[in-house]
């Protein structure tokens, strides 16, 4: 029979729990993601030359730099030098503002999308540029971005293993680990695990697929 | 910041061949990044080609296969690899393994390593691939066969030169995640640079000096944050390159790890 | 030219070929013979099945039943010769489909190396030349993408051409165009015909019709209503369909 079932049903409280550490840190990370994202992308758009700048620092330093290595300055980095952060803090922080950058380009790119021609059509409809923006360009913009937003969200699903691997958080890929280095039933373990993630990663994918309906274009 | 600043902060860098010894560390990544950087490459190609195949079951088979390996987490790939592979693979692989690779990388478990690197990333390149050509107007392939050109030479002449041009700043991300992913290998026990790191900031290390970590983190991190800032510096002369030899452009949207392959071709 | 019509053996022959999509009939029942040499313009309404009957004779679309004959030899797209006919059908698109990553010298040299076998200094002696006959010579080196739709549309032609093909096919090959280019593109069409190419055309200009067609074929909802001389046919169509076709594009 398959074993992974009777593993999951001898073991359903601690993957249960690794589960919903795991939801908590991607929920925790998607928000700094979300809020840090946005004003980086705002900076990224803003009409001085010196915050597009530090705007474009932010992105192409937390893009190009490992998860892992950010885990460390976090966590280890800041406790050493005295920070007195947490496990839970310092995880969350690092997941949150690694994807921000990624939230940033996505925001930036959303807003260049929308054509030229839809504001110029806007502007000598007599609208401001705010209403222009507001009305106009925010609308459609939200629209392209849905989707790869989705993409992120699911790549920072499977990145919050990560934070598993590098800090004392049981999350679920921790909690298999445990019971397949107890059990040795090492496939039935990690066979639940990624049962889990592709839990989380197939609701990223509904969510979004229902976002995208509710903002289609209708034609 | 007095504290990041501080000179004495930085002192490891000068002292007892610390530095050296993390640049070793580094350079474990950048060989293990190029190795599985290849090898997907080559393998992200054949399963693109095999998941566009006209034979239903193959693609479908190829598909799932895509899937599946994607949609997990690398670290859960690397760790389960290094818990799950058969020993005489792994014997398999130190008998196989050039000699003239660093020792670091002829031991065993860096195959469990190199492997999950290239099961994740051919699927997310294969992906990646397929859209690049399926993103090409259907009218290239129909003229090419009006032409009487054979499906390779179409795919060799028509298809491809053009449909991975266009995934090109996908692809570019796609290897810089992968550079980056490279550290993850540390969690496995293969001695690259996390773990140079991790030996520099231990205690008793040459002579008794403890490097502080934020400031060695710090520095590794500022490495890969150069050499993949390289990285889409090249990948973009090469675009312009291309630009200026066919009077084309292609955009890209700007590259999101894993997934998001969008392309659009501008006449 | 037009006579040639009752020759013995039809370079194309289409013997009660039918296809549909889905539920969607778009060939019914359709016989057609084209003989060596003649220029015939398929013409209907949209949607009425032209371009899938054109597709047919190269064999880009599958036929559900009947039959397609090319030069006597059937048409068949999953057989291993299907390449080789299809060398000597010259295509021309609707939209160009110029391969955009070569210049324009690459594209029409392309398929004579590679699929003929041709040396490549032939080839491009001879890609230099069908330039020079379809008007353009000085974008041999140009970009696909640098030129005007009228000169891309002509490359395409020099493309086909550099095969020595049989016959032509051009689906709607005006269609894509901004009106001043479209005379550029009928002229090299009419010169080929003129030359003695065999031509099958789906097209909606009905004065290049007139003036270059040995024979007009009119087709409605997947059926060949009627065919003749395009003089006939503009000054009296037989059937109903036809003549409000014709009423319509008079009245345009």
């Amino acid at each position: 029979m398959s074993s992974w079932l009777e593993l999951l049903t001898d073991n359903f409280d601690a993957l249960a729990s690794g589960f919903w550490v795991t939801l908590r840190l991607v929920v925790g990370a998607f928000l700094v993601a979300a809020v840090v994202g946005t004003l980086v992308a705002a900076l990224r758009i803003a009409p001085s030359k010196w915050l597009q700048r530090l705007g474009g620092v932010y992105v192409e330093t937390f893009r190009n730099i490992p998860l892992l290595v950010l885990l460390i300055i976090a966590y280890s980095g800041l406790r050493r030098a005295g920070v007195p952060i947490g496990t839970w803090t310092a995880g969350i922080a690092a997941l949150g503002l690694y994807t921000a950058a990624y939230v940033a380009e996505v925001l930036r790119s959303g807003v260049f999308a929308v054509s030229r021609g839809q504001v110029e059509a806007a502007l000598s409809l007599g609208f401001d540029q705010r209403q222009t923006l507001r009305r106009i360009v925010l609308p459609q913009a939200v629209r392209t971005v849905i989707s790869p937003l989705g993409s992120i969200t699911i790549a920072m699903i499977k990145n919050s293993a990560i934070v598993g691997a590098a800090l004392a958080v049981n999350d679920l890929l921790k909690e298999a680990r445990i019971i397949a280095s107890r059990t040795f039933e090492t496939e039935a373990a990690f066979v639940c695990a990624a049962i889990g993630y592709l839990l989380l990663t197939i609701a990223a994918t509904i969510a979004v697929r229902l976002l995208e309906q509710r903002y289609a274009i209708r034609r | 910041m007095g504290y990041l600043f501080d000179p004495d902060n930085w002192e490891w860098l000068t002292t007892s061949n610390n530095t050296r010894f993390i640049l070793e560390g580094f350079l474990v990544n950048l060989q293990i990044a190029l190795i599985a950087m290849v090898f997907s490459l080559l393998v992200g190609l054949g399963l693109a080609l095999a998941r566009l195949s006209r034979n239903r079951l193959v693609s479908i088979v190829v598909g799932a296969w895509i899937d599946l390996w994607r949609n997990l987490p690398l670290i859960f790939v690397i760790l389960y690899l290094a818990l799950a592979l058969p020993a005489p693979w792994r014997e398999a692989y130190e008998d196989a393994a050039p000699g003239f690779l660093p020792d670091v990388l002829q031991e065993g478990r860096v195959f469990a390593g190199l492997l999950a690197l290239v099961l994740y990333n051919s699927a997310v390149l294969a992906e990646i691939m397929r859209a690049g050509i399926q993103s090409l107007d259907r009218g290239q392939d129909e003229a090419a066969v009006a032409l009487g050109l054979t499906y390779w030479q179409r795919m060799r002449i028509v298809i491809l030169p053009q449909g991975l041009r266009r995934m090109l700043p996908a692809t570019v991300s796609q290897l810089i995640t992968l550079n980056k992913d490279t550290t993850l290998v540390s969690i496995i026990a293969i001695q690259e640079v996390m773990r140079h790191g991790r030996i520099v900031t231990g205690q008793n290390f040459f002579g008794g000096v403890q490097a502080p970590i934020l400031q060695v983190f710090i520095f590794i991190g500022l490495l890969f944050v150069v050499t993949n800032l390289a990285l889409s510096r090249l990948s973009r002369r090469l675009e312009i390159r291309e630009q200026e030899r066919t009077g084309t452009t292609v955009q890209p949207v700007s590259g999101i790890e894993d997934q998001l392959v969008t392309v659009h071709a501008k006449r | 030219m037009a006579d040639s019509a009752d020759a013995a053996a039809p370079l194309v022959e289409l013997r009660n070929v039918r296809k549909s999509f889905g539920d969607n009939v778009v060939l019914d029942e359709i016989e057609l013979l084209v003989a060596p040499g003649e220029a015939i313009v398929i013409a209907g309404p949209s949607g009425s099945g032209k371009s899938t009957m054109l597709r047919c004779i190269n064999g880009l679309e599958e036929v559900d039943s009947g039959s397609v004959l090319f030069d006597g030899e059937r048409v068949d797209p999953r057989s291993r010769t299907i390449g080789r006919m299809r060398a000597d059908i010259g295509m021309v698109f609707q939209q160009f489909n110029l391969f955009g990553h070569m210049t324009v010298l690459e594209n029409v040299m392309l398929a004579p190396v590679k699929v003929k076998g041709v040396e490549r200094d032939a080839a491009k002696v001879r890609a230099r030349e069908l330039l020079e006959t379809v008007g353009i010579p000085e974008k041999a080196d140009a970009a696909p993408a640098d030129l005007s739709g009228g000169q891309q549309q002509r490359v395409a032609i020099a493309r086909a051409l550099a095969m020595d093909p049989k016959l032509m096919l051009f689906d709607e090959p005006t269609s894509a165009l901004d009106p001043e280019m479209i005379r550029e593109v009928l002229d090299v069409m009419r010169d080929l015909a003129r030359g003695g190419m065999t031509m099958v055309v789906v097209t909606h200009e009905m004065g290049f019709a007139r003036e270059v067609c040995d024979r007009l074929v009119f087709i409605d909802e997947g059926r060949i209503v009627e065919q003749g001389p395009p003089a006939e046919f503009f000054a009296a169509a037989k059937s109903p369909r036809a003549r409000e076709f014709v009423d319509k594009i008079i009245h345009h």
